[in-house]
């Protein structure tokens, strides 16, 4: 085939045709892309409006603690401090997790706290406002009204909060609930540890990421007696549990002081911790707290249908198991 | 009848693209759990069609039979991408509430296959009566089940609650998809004994017709033996 017959056929017609198509449609959409460009702070100032309709706010974006940001049970997104009227509040994109059919709900979640540090802490004086922007796989989160959110709110004890305890709120949708709880815990640990200084004591400790700064613990003739307050993990709320380790660095005693689940757990199967040691729990969730799942439970004769209680009861095993030395070198704080 | 009214027809009701072709089923399973979401992609189904149709009908002679599907591509997928800016820029909500839907839209089996069936066979007039049509059927299909779905599913219509009482089931694609099962049955129903009485009718007149030319015929002859 000669150049001319080239230029001639069907075959240049078909790629002069479409590159011609294809270039103008590349340059109509560079020149609409620069028109209609939205940039970040348009997207962030749009978000922000939409938690506070009809009111003009300002604000300071603060970059995200990454040490604090993520965990099983939340991750935080994007942090704002309010500044002008709405001075000594923080706004907070949250993801909360372990939703219905394991997915997420996301939240702008507005903080009420006195900003310090860990010489002179602030303080945590609840949530203001929670305002739902997503969610994945949360087919019934529809049956969550602002009341139901408002109680979550207003149940917030030194725990945190809980939708799911001795009078529990009832939605249809009590996973979506759980993760919105999820999300507001999240908020209260996130600012309690970022802008009030409030650390957790037990942080650089080993399993740590359950247990709250409200655990205790003594040391007599190397036996550790703990009174571990673990972080709600909603549907559960806080569970209470006085662990007592031997020399031996197992458990010698498990007592449920506080249950977090309305009743449900069963005494044999916390009696069944007594003689293990960090090597089994570690075996059951992993030290990061990782594995939550009921086959893996079930495989070690410790399923009961409370799944989400029994993360917690083996994270204050594992936390109180692991922690032995570290414990006796410290010598008890009670 | 009018071309263009029976276009308008067919786009609508006879060659519903919902109910009757069963075309675009992705966004009609996704949005009809809520009335303003499912108005609100029918809507901007309304303008990438009418617009796709517009061009690909300008350049049908251009284009050669080898590439046409490519360059159909190229100009839908312009199209909606172009319609997602705007919308991002002006309407920040219905492109939320659209979601990774919107863009979905570049690969709605409606708008290629009205390109294909339609825009690249006729003028530019008739595909954009056409594509306003079709939109049209589409839009109307995704509404009315987008308001049965959301008033079973949530007790509200266009976000606007007026009763407490909800099926959550409603709310989720398995219940968007009976609700979809059952709007085909009932609409196939309707148009089918629609055109079963205008059947019966044609043929009623056809019957009156023949028998009055015979009767007519039969005089005729009479009237020649007399």
């Amino acid at each position: 085939m000669t150049a001319k017959q080239f230029f001639k056929s069907t075959a240049f017609k078909c790629i002069a045709v479409l590159l011609s198509i294809v270039l103008i449609c590349g340059i109509l959409l560079t020149i609409c892309n620069s028109l209609f460009y939205v940039s970040a702070e348009e997207r962030t100032a749009r978000a922000v409006a939409k938690v506070f309709p009809g009111e003009e706010v300002t604000f300071e974006e603060d970059s995200v603690n990454t040490r604090y940001a993520d965990t099983n049970n939340y991750t935080v997104e994007q942090a704002f401090t309010m500044t002008g009227t709405r001075e000594g509040q923080y706004l907070l994109s949250i993801i909360g997790k372990n939703g219905y059919n394991s997915g997420t709900v996301t939240c702008w979640i507005l903080v009420d706290a006195v900003s310090g540090t860990a010489a002179d802490p602030g303080s945590f004086n609840g949530i203001s406002k929670v305002v739902i922007t997503g969610n994945e796989k949360q087919s019934f989160i529809n049956n969550i009204g602002d009341s139901d959110i408002q109680a979550v709110i207003d149940r917030q004890d030194e725990d945190g909060f809980s939708a799911y305890s001795s009078s529990g709120i009832t939605t249809g949708a009590t996973f979506s609930l759980g993760a919105i709880t999820n999300a507001m815990n999240g908020a209260k640990t996130y600012t309690e540890s970022v802008y009030c200084g409030l650390v957790n004591p037990y942080e650089e400790w080993i399993a740590s990421a359950n247990i709250t700064s409200a655990t205790t613990y003594t040391v007599e003739d190397g036996v550790v007696t703990y009174n571990i307050v673990t972080a709600a993990n909603s549907p559960a709320a806080s569970f209470t549990i006085e662990i007592v380790v031997g020399t031996d660095k197992t458990i010698t005693s498990y007592t449920i002081l506080v249950d977090g689940t309305q009743n449900w757990s069963s005494d044999a199967i916390y009696d069944s911790f007594v003689g293990k040691d960090a090597a089994f729990f570690a075996g059951v969730i992993g030290e990061n707290g990782e594995i939550r799942d009921n086959s893996n439970f079930g495989s070690n004769g410790i399923s009961t249908g409370a799944t989400f209680s029994n993360y917690l009861c083996l994270s204050a095993a594992l936390f109180a198991t692991a922690n032995y030395d570290t414990a006796v070198a410290e010598g008890g704080n009670a | 009848m009018n071309k263009y009214k029976k276009i308008t027809l067919d786009g609508i009701i006879f060659n519903n693209p919902t109910f009757m072709l069963v075309l675009g089923t992705c966004p009609t399973l996704g949005l009809i759990s809520n009335a303003l979401s499912a108005l609100e992609m029918g809507l901007t189904v309304i303008v990438v069609l009418t617009l796709s149709n517009m061009i690909i009908s300008a350049l049908r002679n251009l284009i050669p039979n080898e590439v046409r599907i490519p360059c159909y591509i190229v100009v839908i997928a312009t199209l909606v991408t172009l319609i997602r800016m705007v919308l991002d820029k002006f309407l920040p909500d219905v492109y939320e509430a659209l979601g990774n839907l919107l863009a979905l839209i570049v690969v709605n089996c409606i708008i290629l296959g009205r390109a294909e069936a339609f825009a690249n066979k006729h003028t530019v007039a008739e595909s954009a009566v056409d594509g306003v049509a079709t939109g049209i059927g589409f839009t109307m299909a995704l509404t009315v089940m987008g308001i049965i779905c959301e008033f079973l599913g949530k007790g509200s219509l266009f976000g606007l609650q007026i009763m407490d009482f909800s099926i959550g089931l409603f709310s989720t694609p398995a219940g968007a998809f009976i609700i979809f099962g059952l709007s085909i049955c009932a609409f196939t129903a309707i148009i089918d004994n629609f055109q079963r009485a205008k059947r019966v009718k044609a043929n009623k007149l056809a019957r009156e017709n023949l028998l009055g030319a015979d009767e007519a015929g039969n005089q005729t002859v009479e009237e020649v033996k007399a």
